[in-house]
Parts: C-alpha cells; sequence; structure tokens
C-alpha cells in the first residue's frame, strides 16, 4: 500500500487516517482505513455488497461522519492562497457539527465536489434544465450569476451528456440511461474537481453501462477530475479506474495500480488476454479476503 | 401517428370508460338504496314523521327550495374559508414542526387534543368566547380540520428521500434551500390527501357549529335552518337538508380535486 503523505498537500487530494465509521448496535461499516488519492486520479472501490465502499465514498464525501480517524479532502482552487490553507481542507471526523441540522455542517463541504448517487436522485417535480442546475443555486457561497448564465452552464452541462434534446422533459419522461446522464450533468455542473460515483451505472444493461462508461471517460479526460467510483462490478472497476482498492468487511484489503488503464479504447479492452489476467488477479484478492476470513471466523 | 401518440389515446379512451363505469355503479347503487328506501316505507306503512318516502323529500327539497339554497351557500362558504384558513395554519405549524424535533414532539400531542376533543364540547365556550358569529363557526370548523392537515403536511414535510436529502447536504442548502426546493414540494401530495379528508369534515363541522351559533343570532346556515326544523318536526325537510349537506361536501371534495389538478399536477404525477 502506499504510503500516506504526513499532510494533505497539492498533489494529494484525499487523505484518510485510521477512518473508522461504526453504527450504533456496534456494526462497524469502516475500520481503520488508510488511503490516498492523488489529485486527478481515477480510484475504483470493489467488494461485495455490506463490505463498507458505499459508506467509505460518504465519507470522502463529507456525508458520513467518522467514530474515529480523520479524512482530509483537499480543495484545489483554494491552493493558491497560503492564508487559506486552514479552509481549503475539508476535514471529515468524528464531531458534532456533522450531526443533521448543525449549523456548521453545511459550510463543511466544498462546492467543488459532485456526486454521482446510485439513484438519479432527480427532483421529480422540475425539468431536467433545473434539475441540473440545482447545485448552482444552492450552498450559502452559490453562484451569484444571472439566470441566464446559470441557464447556459446547465445548458451546456446537459450538451456535454448528450441530453440537450431532452431538457425540457420532466424526470418521469426520461428513461434509465438519460436519467443518470441527467444526474451526470448535475454532477458536472459545478466544474468539480472531485467526482464521487456510488455504483452509477449498477441499475442499467450492459450496453447502457458501456455507452455510460466511455462517456465518464471521455468527461474525465476533458475535465481531469479526481474520480473515486464505487462498483461491485470488476469489469467495470478496470475499464474505468487507474488504481484499485478491494475491500472486505470495512477493510481495504488489496490496493492494485490497473496496467491497463490507459493502454486501449474502452470498448477494445475487455477482448484482451491482459484484461482476463487482472480481471484474475482482482477477483482472486476478492476471494482470498472471502476465504481468509471465513478461515478466521470457523477457528 | 406515432406509437406513442396512439398510446396516449388508447390510454385516454380507457380512462373514460373505467370513469363512465365508476359513475353508472355510484348511480345504480343510489337508485338501490332509493328504492330499498321506499319499498320499506310502504312495506311497513310508516308515517311520514317517521320516515318520509324518497318522493316526499324530494317534494319538501322543491318547496324549501330559496332557504336551502341560501344556507347552504351560507354553510359551504363557512366551509370553504374554513378549510383554506385550516390548510394556512395547518401548513404553517407542519412547516414549523418538520424544523423543530423537540417542537414536534412537545405540541404535536396538542394537535391530537384538537381532534379527540369533541366539537359539541367546545362550540357552547366558543360562543361564549366569540359570540354568535361566522367568526364562531370558521373556529370551531377549523378546530375539526386542522389534524389531518397537519398529520399529513408534517409527514410529508419529514419524508424527503435520503437521496435527496444526501444531494442537498453534498451542496450545502442552507434550511430555508431545504424546506423550498425539496421538503415542501414532497409534502404538497400529502397536502391535497389531508385537504381531500378535511374537506368532508369541514361541512360537517360547519353544520354543527351553526347549531350552536345559530342560537339568537340572525345566521342562517343549514344547521342553523335543520335545528329550526327540528323543533317543527319537519322530517321531510331535514331529510332534505341532509341530501344538501352530502351534496356540499362533494362539491368541496370536488373542489379540492379540481384546484389540485390544475396548479399541483406535477407535484402530485410523480409522487
Amino acid at each position: 500500500m502506499n504510503a500516506l503523505p504526513d499532510k494533505i498537500d497539492a498533489g494529494t487530494a484525499v487523505v484518510c487516517r485510521d477512518a473508522t465509521v461504526t453504527y450504533p448496535g456496534g456494526v462497524c461499516a469502516l475500520d481503520r482505513i488508510n488511503l490516498s488519492v492523488r489529485q486527478g486520479e481515477r480510484l475504483a472501490f470493489v467488494g461485495p455488497s455490506g463490505c463498507g465502499k458505499t459508506t467509505l465514498l460518504r465519507v470522502i464525501a463529507g456525508l458520513q461522519p467518522l467514530t474515529s480517524g480523520v479524512c482530509q479532502r483537499s480543495n484545489p482552487s483554494q491552493h493558491s492562497s497560503e492564508n487559506e490553507q486552514e479552509d481549503a481542507v475539508g476535514n471529515t471526523q468524528y464531531d458534532e457539527a456533522h450531526e443533521e441540522g448543525h449549523p456548521l455542517a453545511s459550510d463543511r463541504r466544498s462546492v467543488s465536489t459532485s456526486f454521482v448517487f446510485q439513484q438519479p436522485a432527480l427532483l421529480p417535480w422540475t425539468n431536467v434544465l433545473k434539475n441540473v442546475a440545482l447545485p448552482l443555486t444552492l450552498g450559502r457561497r452559490r453562484e451569484r450569476s444571472s439566470a441566464k448564465e446559470l441557464r447556459e452552464r446547465a445548458l451546456a452541462a446537459i450538451e456535454e451528456v448528450q441530453l440537450t434534446e431532452a431538457a425540457t422533459r420532466y424526470p418521469h419522461q426520461l428513461s434509465g440511461g438519460m436519467k443518470m446522464r441527467a444526474s451526470i450533468a448535475r454532477a458536472l455542473v459545478t466544474r468539480p474537481e472531485f467526482l464521487l460515483l456510488d455504483e452509477p451505472f449498477a441499475a442499467l444493461d450492459d450496453m447502457l453501462r458501456n455507452q455510460l462508461g466511455r462517456l465518464y471517460l471521455k468527461l474525465w479526460r476533458h475535465h481531469r477530475f479526481t474520480s473515486v467510483l464505487v462498483t461491485h462490478n470488476i469489469a467495470e472497476a478496470i475499464q474505468l479506474s487507474e488504481r484499485i482498492c478491494v475491500m472486505h468487511r470495512g477493510s481495504i484489503v488489496s490496493e492494485m495500480v490497473n496496467p491497463l488503464s490507459t493502454s486501449k479504447p474502452h470498448e477494445d479492452l475487455r477482448r484482451t488476454n491482459e484484461f482476463a489476467e487482472f480481471f484474475g488477479k482482482v477477483s482472486d484478492a476478492l476471494e482470498n479476503a472471502a476465504s481468509s476470513n471465513s478461515q478466521r471466523a470457523s477457528s | 401517428m406515432s406509437n406513442e401518440m396512439q398510446r396516449g389515446s388508447q390510454t385516454n379512451a380507457q380512462s373514460w370508460r373505467e370513469m363512465a363505469w365508476t359513475a353508472f355503479a355510484v348511480i345504480a347503487v343510489a337508485a338501490l338504496g332509493i328504492a330499498v328506501w321506499h319499498f320499506v316505507v310502504k312495506l311497513f306503512d310508516l308515517p311520514k314523521l317517521l320516515l318520509p318516502t324518497p318522493w316526499q323529500v324530494a317534494e319538501a327539497g322543491w318547496q324549501h327550495r330559496d332557504v336551502l339554497l341560501k344556507s347552504g351557500w351560507i354553510t359551504l362558504w363557512t366551509a370553504t374559508v374554513s378549510l383554506f384558513v385550516a390548510v394556512i395554519i395547518g401548513g404553517g405549524v407542519s412547516i414549523l414542526f418538520s424544523q423543530s424535533r423537540l417542537l414536534r414532539r412537545a405540541l404535536f400531542p396538542y394537535v391530537v387534543f384538537l381532534q379527540t376533543v369533541p366539537i359539541v364540547a367546545i362550540a357552547p365556550l366558543l360562543v361564549i368566547w366569540s359570540g354568535y358569529e361566522f367568526r364562531t363557526a370558521v373556529i370551531a370548523t377549523v378546530i375539526i380540520c386542522l389534524f389531518p392537515i397537519v398529520n399529513n403536511v408534517t409527514t410529508g414535510l419529514t419524508s424527503v428521500r435520503p437521496e435527496h436529502n444526501d444531494l442537498l447536504r453534498m451542496y450545502g442548502a442552507t434550511r430555508w434551500q431545504r424546506l423550498c426546493r425539496v421538503q415542501i414540494p414532497t409534502a404538497i401530495p400529502f397536502l391535497v390527501l389531508g385537504a381531500r379528508i378535511s374537506s368532508g369534515l369541514a361541512v360537517i363541522g360547519a353544520i354543527v357549529a351553526e347549531f350552536f351559533v345559530s342560537n339568537g343570532a340572525d345566521y342562517e346556515g343549514l344547521g342553523a335552518v335543520m335545528t329550526g326544523w327540528q323543533a317543527r318536526t319537519m322530517t321531510d325537510a331535514l331529510m332534505a337538508a341532509l341530501a344538501v349537506s352530502t351534496l356540499l361536501g362533494l362539491i368541496l371534495f370536488g373542489g379540492v380535486n379540481l384546484l389540485s389538478r390544475m396548479f399541483l399536477k406535477r407535484y402530485l404525477l410523480v409522487n
């Protein structure tokens, strides 16, 4: 595993040290996670259901308070000023300020971070355009742009995900893939430096999944955001990420640099022997974690 | 014609057919009920004073049509104003409840109290405090209408989907933004449901309040008229007034449905 930097610096997007989350009732969702994510990196967490992938993503997003440990997220747009260094770090730690409804809770999250949820989470009573523009109008530090500018930015994000013709449609008038594209457009509209994706394509069929995967890579090449993807689909993790963390029972049991991340176009990758070989490695890591765990339980 | 349009027109035709069948079923049940009623009166040779025939009720209704129309209008106005006031007060109280769990826990039992205490017990007190006025009838009716609205709207305001909550937290939405952008739109179908329930209660509340308010006042709502007819044992006219009060309930219920479909359709379609 990579050595963790002592302090979050310009090249690091996230550092988690001994990040632990224990739910009421004693269920340990995350067990002393140590993790560092480089800026501009595409990282994926893979693992079985209930292994803590989503909890870790929520910790990084600042949506889930830690029981102990710390998770720091940098905000590159604010790194320019030395005096602002303290403000430039979004900390997630065991802190009452993260309780829902606390006045400080909303200020801790940076507008340069976006989240793509497993469900598209579009507001059903408003159209795609307004859904996409929503992040620009929220928060105390919301964009002070005119309605026309906000609309133009939202339309540009919608165009990026090739959904222009559906901009005035309501979510119930969209297909599953279109909803997810709208959700990605909403995440991109703030021009995020950090994109967090929680099994965004899990509910889609294979063809749509591949299509949106290609779109995601295209957007990454264009924007170069730091990205953390949660998935239980190993093939998807290989196709979309540069580094893969295998998780099991709240721990990262293995970290692997993806040798195929930039070697071939997305659609050709699955047909190669290297893909099969690396798929086997990730799969073995998952199986080893599961079997060592069951051995420990039986002994 | 595109497939989508064809499907749309098929769905329309289907819904019209369903509505026609529903209307037919409702009318058939009413006709059957009236027939049974008529048959029972004739079979047991019941006196008009005890139970008049449907035809006698219709005759009394026609005979007193001016009084029924005027008093029915006054009662409908009382019920409508009360329902509107209940929606405003109930919505406001629910918003307060949604913002503070402590406030909700502390005050909700008193809202339940409004529901459990019988209006006939409160109405005499209201008359003492507020007088034999239209205002008193409205206050009594609002008390009856309030609970379904507060209960439903509070449920709606606190039923925001977890993913929407996360979305708002992610982008640092303020409490006000959260309320306006997501909580209130989520609660609108619940508000409509509460208003539908309260529309029936509003007519009942208005008539019961009028029983008390009418004493010694120049107030001629349906409740006041019914009190007078009851004193003169005009059973047929009382039953005609009962039919009018049922009609008022249906009008108010239909009005709530119509307004919600006209102005809140996009909130109702999707939830």
